[in-house]
Parts: C-alpha cells; sequence; structure tokens
C-alpha cells in the first residue's frame, strides 16, 4: 500500500522570514526585478486597504480583500508572458492588475458594473469567476484550444484551497493532464475556505501532491516568498510552453483579512494566529529586508510611492464613478463577440419593453 | 459646506448597526479615510472610515446606539470645496441610459396592463399538477401555502375538502360542529409558561450533570401486607394511606447514612454543599406539567403525618395552589411513576441536587427465594445520581439502603420516639 507519509514534500523557499537565503541564489535576483516585485506588492497591499474602507463608505460593494497573498500574486503573474491568459477568482485582484487590468475596471467589478466584467481588448484575462472552481475548467479548455491551434501561450489558473474539493477540480486536472495542455493550476493555500480550516478541507497533507493522483507535476512553494513564488512559476510555465504538460503550484499563504466585507473571521481563527502570521510571516516584510540589505529601497521612495499609488487608487474610483450605470440591455453584451440568436432576442425584448416602460 | 455620512449596508443585506466605539468627537477634525466608529453588525463588527475630511459636526448618538442603514452615522463640514462623493448604489438597470435606444413606436401600454383571463402563474411541481387535474381541481384556484407561494399536496386535499365542505354547508350547517376536525399533518403547541419552565430546568440539569442511572428490584411483600393492615385501621378517616410515606422514610434513613445524597454542587466554589435538613421534594404529574411540592424535615415526620401533608399537597398541586416555598428548597428529589408507569427510568436530577429517586409499579412476580421459586410483590427502583460528585459504588449503597428499608420496614420501629 502507498502511504502520504512515504511521499517527501519539501516546501520551495528562498527568501526566508527575516530577508535572508542563500547569497548565490539571492543573486539571480537582479535589483529591478526584486524592485518591481516590491513596488507591485506595495501597490497591492494600498489598493486592497483602500477598497476595505471603501466598502465600509458604501461606495463599493461587497469586497474580498486579498492582503496578505500579495508574493502569491504578484510573484506568479510577473513570471508569466504578456499574452498568456489568466483564470482569476474573486481574491485575484493584485494578480489581474500586474497582468495588466487598468484599475477603473477593478472599480467597474466592485461596483457591480456590467463593464467589470468586460476585459479590455488586448488582454488576456477571463472575467472573475465566483463560482468556486468553475474556472479550472475554463483554463483547461483554453490550454487545450491553445494547443491545437499551435500557439505558445499557457493559461494560469487561480483559486483556492477550497476549490479543491470540488469536482471541477478533478476534472480539470485529470483532462489536462490526459491531454497533456499548457496549463499551470496555482492553488493559493490560504488555509481557510470562508471558515473552513484545511484539516477539515482534505486529509491529503498537501494540495501539491494531489497533482501525484493525475499523474502531473506537482509544487508546494512558500506563497509567502514572493522570490520562490516567481522562480517556481517560471519554471512551471516555462515546461508547460515547452509541451510537458500542466502543473499543479501550491503556495502556501495566509488571508489576514475576512474571506468578504460579509465575514467575521473571528468567530473561526484566534487573533493570535493572525498576529503571528502579521508578525512574523507578512510577504512585503521579507522582500523589503532584502531591498534594504541592497541599499535600494528607502522609507522616502515608499512614502513616494504610496502617496504615488493612493492618487492613482482615487483617479481610478472618481473615473469608474462618473461612468453612466448600464441598462439591462447592455448585460448581452459581452458574453460573445457575435451575440446567439437566442441571447439577440432576449436583448431585443428588453430594449422593447424599457420603450414601453418609458412610454415611448 | 456639510457631508452627511450615510451608514452604508457594509454587509449584503443590513438594516441596522450598533455603534460599539467612537474613534472621533464632536469637533475634531479628520482626514479622507481615517477610522470614525467600530460598528456591529448582524454579521460582525467592522471599522468604518470617512469618505470624506473636514470637521466632525454631529454623530449619531451614542455608543451603544443602534443606527439604521441609510441614516446619518456622522455629519462632516468640509472646509474645502470638494467634488461631491458618488455613492455605491447596486447597479439596476437604467432604461433611459440605453445606448442601443433605436428608433420609438407607438407607446404600447397594454403590454404592461394584465391581459383578461390570462392565466395566472402558478408554481408547482408536475407531480402536483398531475394530481390536481385527476382530482377535477383547477390549480390556479388554489392557494399554495408553499415556499414563494408554491402549490403543495396539502393546498390540494384542503383544497378538496373546502369545496366538499362549501357544496354541503347549506344543508348541514348544524352538523358541523359534531364533524371531526380535519387531520392535519401538525399541529403547533407555543412552548411557555409552566412547560417552558420544566424545558429550561431539565435542559439545564441535563447539560450540567453527568447523568448516570442505576437501577434495582425490591422485594416488598411484606410493605404491601403492612399497608394493606394498616388501611383497614384507617377506615373511616379522610387518611388516604400511599406508599409513597414509606418511600420517603426509606429515603431520609438512607440519606443520613449516605450524606453525599442529601447535597447539592456550588459550581462558584467548586465545593460539594452537605445538606442537614431533609426536605424531600415529590414530582407531582398535574394537567399542565409536573411540579415539585416540598416536604420539609421529612425525617422528623411520622408515616402518618406524612400522608397526610402528600394529600394536601396533592390537592394544592392540581389546583394550582401551592405557595412559592412550598415549591423550593428541595435537598432530594422522589418521583414516583405509579401503577403504570412502567417497572424503571432514567429520571433527570432536580438540579442543583445531586441525585434523584424513581420508585416504580409493584408487581407480582416468581422470584428466587432460597431454592425455591415463589411469588412476590416486586417494585422498580431507579437512582440517578450526578457523577461529578457521586461515584457508582456509593450509589450502590444507597440503593441497598433505601431498598433494605422496603424490604424490611419493620426497621421503621427503631426509629420511632
Amino acid at each position: 500500500m502507498i502511504d502520504q507519509n512515504e511521499l517527501r514534500i519539501e516546501m520551495v523557499q528562498l527568501l526566508d522570514e527575516n530577508g535572508n537565503g542563500e547569497e548565490e541564489t539571492l543573486q539571480s535576483f537582479s535589483d529591478d526585478l526584486l524592485l518591481t516585485l516590491y513596488q507591485w506588492m506595495r501597490k497591492a497591499r494600498v489598493i486592497d486597504e483602500r477598497l476595505l474602507k471603501m466598502q465600509r463608505q458604501g461606495r463599493i460593494g461587497t469586497y474580498a480583500p486579498f492582503s496578505g497573498q500579495e508574493a502569491a500574486q504578484i510573484g506568479s503573474v510577473l513570471a508569466l508572458d504578456k499574452e498568456d491568459w489568466l483564470f482569476p477568482s474573486y481574491r485575484e485582484i493584485a494578480a489581474c492588475l500586474a497582468h495588466g487590468m487598468p484599475l477603473t475596471q477593478i472599480f467597474h467589478y466592485v461596483r457591480g458594473h456590467v463593464l467589470g466584467g468586460k476585459t479590455p481588448d488586448g488582454l488576456n484575462i477571463f472575467p472573475i469567476q465566483i463560482i468556486i472552481g468553475a474556472q479550472t475548467l475554463h483554463a483547461t479548455g483554453c490550454a487545450w484550444a491553445t494547443k491545437l491551434k499551435g500557439e505558445r501561450h499557457v493559461s494560469v489558473c487561480y483559486f483556492g484551497d477550497g476549490a479543491t474539493s470540488e469536482g471541477d477540480f478533478h476534472e480539470a486536472l485529470n483532462f489536462a493532464a490526459v491531454y497533456q495542455v499548457p496549463v499551470i493550476f496555482f492553488c493559493q493555500n490560504n488555509h481557510y475556505a470562508i471558515s473552513v480550516p484545511i484539516q477539515k478541507q482534505t486529509a491529503s497533507r498537501t494540495i501539491a501532491q494531489k497533482a501525484l493522483a493525475y499523474g502531473m507535476k506537482g509544487v508546494l512553494v512558500d506563497g509567502n516568498d514572493v522570490l520562490a513564488v516567481y522562480k517556481t512559476t517560471k519554471e512551471a510555465v516555462q515546461m508547460a510552453r515547452e509541451g510537458k504538460g500542466p502543473v499543479l503550484i501550491e503556495a502556501l499563504t495566509y488571508r489576514l483579512g475576512p474571506h468578504t466585507t460579509s465575514d467575521d473571521p473571528t468567530k473561526y481563527r484566534s487573533e493570535e494566529e493572525v498576529e503571528r502570521w502579521k508578525r512574523t510571516k507578512d510577504p512585503l516584510h521579507r522582500l523589503r529586508k532584502l531591498l534594504e540589505k541592497r541599499n535600494i529601497w528607502t522609507d522616502a521612495q515608499e512614502e513616494a510611492w504610496v502617496a504615488q499609488v493612493n492618487d492613482e487608487v482615487t483617479k481610478a474610483y472618481e473615473e469608474a464613478a462618473s461612468v453612466e450605470a448600464p441598462s439591462l440591455a447592455d448585460i448581452f453584451r459581452y458574453v460573445y463577440d457575435e451575440p446567439s440568436p437566442l441571447l439577440y432576442e432576449q436583448q431585443q425584448e428588453v430594449i422593447r419593453r424599457n420603450r414601453v416602460k418609458e412610454g415611448k | 459646506m456639510r457631508y452627511e455620512f450615510k451608514l452604508p449596508d457594509v454587509g449584503e443585506g443590513l438594516h441596522e448597526a450598533e455603534i460599539v466605539r467612537w474613534f472621533v468627537h464632536e469637533g475634531e477634525e479628520v482626514a479622507i479615510d481615517q477610522p470614525i466608529a467600530e460598528i456591529q453588525t448582524d454579521k460582525a463588527t467592522v471599522e468604518i472610515s470617512t469618505p470624506v475630511a473636514g470637521k466632525v459636526v454631529a454623530l449619531a448618538g451614542s455608543e451603544g446606539e443602534v443606527v439604521r442603514v441609510g441614516e446619518p452615522l456622522i455629519i462632516v463640514d468640509m472646509q474645502e470645496k470638494m467634488e461631491a462623493v458618488a455613492p455605491y448604489t447596486p447597479q439596476q438597470a437604467a432604461p433611459s441610459a440605453s445606448p442601443q435606444a433605436i428608433a420609438t413606436l407607438a407607446p404600447q401600454q397594454a403590454i404592461e396592463q394584465p391581459v383578461p383571463h390570462r392565466k395566472k402563474h402558478v408554481i408547482a411541481a408536475p407531480s402536483v399538477r398531475k394530481r390536481a387535474r385527476e382530482m377535477g381541481i383547477p390549480i390556479e384556484e388554489v392557494k399554495g401555502t408553499g415556499e414563494g407561494g408554491r402549490v403543495v399536496f396539502a393546498d390540494l386535499e384542503r383544497y378538496a375538502t373546502e369545496r366538499a365542505a362549501a357544496a354541503v354547508a347549506p344543508a348541514l350547517e348544524t352538523i358541523e360542529a359534531t364533524v371531526p376536525p380535519l387531520k392535519q399533518a401538525e399541529e403547533r403547541l407555543p412552548i411557555r409558561g409552566l412547560r417552558k419552565k420544566i424545558a429550561e430546568k431539565m435542559v439545564k440539569s441535563a447539560y450540567t450533570a453527568p447523568h448516570v442511572t442505576g437501577m434495582d428490584e425490591v422485594d416488598v411483600t411484606k410493605l404491601v401486607d403492612i399497608r394493606t393492615s394498616l388501611m383497614k385501621q384507617l377506615e373511616g378517616t379522610s387518611i388516604k394511606l400511599t406508599y409513597l410515606p414509606f418511600v420517603i422514610k426509606a429515603v431520609t434513613r438512607a440519606l443520613k447514612e449516605h450524606p453525599l445524597f442529601n447535597a447539592t454542587l456550588d459550581e462558584a466554589t467548586n465545593e460539594i454543599v452537605l445538606k442537614k435538613e431533609y426536605h424531600i421534594g415529590i414530582a407531582t404529574a398535574t394537567k399542565e406539567g409536573l411540579v415539585v411540592p416540598v416536604i420539609r424535615h421529612a425525617d422528623q415526620k411520622s408515616i402518618r403525618e406524612l400522608a397526610e401533608e402528600l394529600a394536601k399537597l396533592t390537592e394544592k398541586a392540581h389546583r394550582h395552589t401551592l405557595r412559592v416555598d412550598e415549591l423550593q428548597g428541595s435537598t432530594f428529589t422522589i418521583t414516583s411513576t405509579g401503577a403504570n408507569g412502567g417497572w424503571f427510568a432514567t429520571p433527570i436530577i432536580n438540579y442543583p441536587e445531586v441525585a434523584i429517586l424513581g420508585v416504580h409499579a409493584i408487581k407480582r412476580k416468581p422470584v428466587v427465594v432460597g431454592e425455591e421459586i415463589v411469588i412476590r410483590d416486586m417494585m422498580g427502583i431507579s437512582l440517578t445520581f450526578d457523577h461529578r460528585v457521586i461515584d457508582g459504588e456509593p450509589a450502590g449503597q444507597f440503593m441497598s439502603a433505601v431498598a433494605s428499608v422496603l424490604e424490611k420496614p419493620e426497621q421503621l420501629l427503631l426509629d420511632v420516639r
């Protein structure tokens, strides 16, 4: 009999909690790359905190904060090519932004505007998925299409620990491995599916090991170590691009905030636990330490950067808020390039009814 | 310019929130996004920050007060001219904004008006619709009681019965009262008054004290004889002699030998409180529910006195005239399930006491005495005890002490003064 305890699963970590690591490995990261990674993470944190406040001010709708998961999102996305496909869930705001999504679109999304689901042309980002795990199938399908068309793009699918208990997860991974399609399944294991702790989510010691059952490669990475995430994703994407099949990446991380603005996390986890992650494992903290050691980032720079991002947020919000509310007829517009006959018919019916209501 | 910051719905469908803490006070200058208050909603306690900068002119109320969603939480005097903050409104269709507006048509109000004789939209499962057809019931006339007005099988039954009743009503009006009520799937009785008190007490006891029940059979042949004989002597008096006075005597005697059973557990101080007085509660069934009148100093009363007091208390229980002091202060409780109450039970302790004795039916049974099988009068007894205070072995000893008196009631003579 095979026993999971016989598996040797090691977590990839390049930068420890105090910003230390193997000198040789760290030297392979240029100053520019380190700064880009850090600035994106810092920017994401500022945006996340602003969005949470704006929800509490009634300026945006329900919001799912991602603070604590910046390294997992930014590290993985910056390892991609611009043309690679992103399949985000609602918590991947940072990943979407770093892959090129304008902040105004994020505002449309969190304000419930139909434009929030309409990715600007030229961006390979699928609409943000709310259904848990459903995007795993979309990613596999897209990767299959990529393979059939002979393109070199990789599809990267983001989901959480909870999604791995969904049937979609199984179907997507199985199909992807059987057909050897270029897809990366990127699981941010943030320890809780809303209130369900990982211990109750799966009896597997890791999510990464689930890859073995599908006959694909799996890897466990410290999701709060942006360098480890970056390097691991880079390698996985490279393999997928070369036709060596899909990879399952488990990034071990922690959501510092509530599941959404409607959630009260104190009901299912202790303050001490949250404090421990905040104090010792904050992904921004350890990279900042490294930057300081290299003397490439100062408090003044940080202050200016935060102020700049804050301005960006304010401007993007104002821009989004000035866009007129959509009409019911608009909801038919963005799913298909060419509407299906049935959709078209429905849209026309809505337009007719609107006219009647307005007495025209 | 004054800005009224209205409490937003911060958690999908909230109506109000309680102010837990103010971070600002009237007259204070606040910056954009500065935390102003902590509020508690049905879902969580959250921090609210201000969307504008300026001087706080008014707060909605003091800490602990409730603010409704949409009502002002604070009013800020904005010194500088600021762009109005566009509040978030759930994006609903705004018909006038349709970019697709094409050539106007003639008004077609008719579409919105109800079409005469238009079929009412009925929500019902196919199986219900089929049954309706079979019963000849026009389903659109049936009032649905299911979720969202869904028509369910019970609605069809009700409709059919009502239809039948309506058909015969004029002729049979006077008979109506004698027709048994229609059988309903369930009936709901509110739990209140005595029932509620009993429910609360039982829950408190059952979920506080770890209950263990021991059971035994007692040979009460002699007791039956004695009681029969005493009853003859009491003929002509108003005294009704049951077995209960004997049981009470047996219990108080056993309690004196085993003081741990005449006790309560003080959870606050983590102490066992041994009671030096013997007040016996008697669980008494009434129409409204169980009450437990108390015989005070039961150990100092004669069989005759106990019988008289029992009769009086039982009578008062049925008339609901028991005084509060007659219902309080018991140190140990006896529950008698009577002739039809079964042979054993698992009584629930009259909390905060630590044990309760159940005495049950007396039956003539074949038992082994010496080397012979003989017919004896046997009684079942059950003792429930709080295992935090009492272990199994002392419980067994207590039960034998009670049984010993019931088996050889002449022992009671030894105590007579």
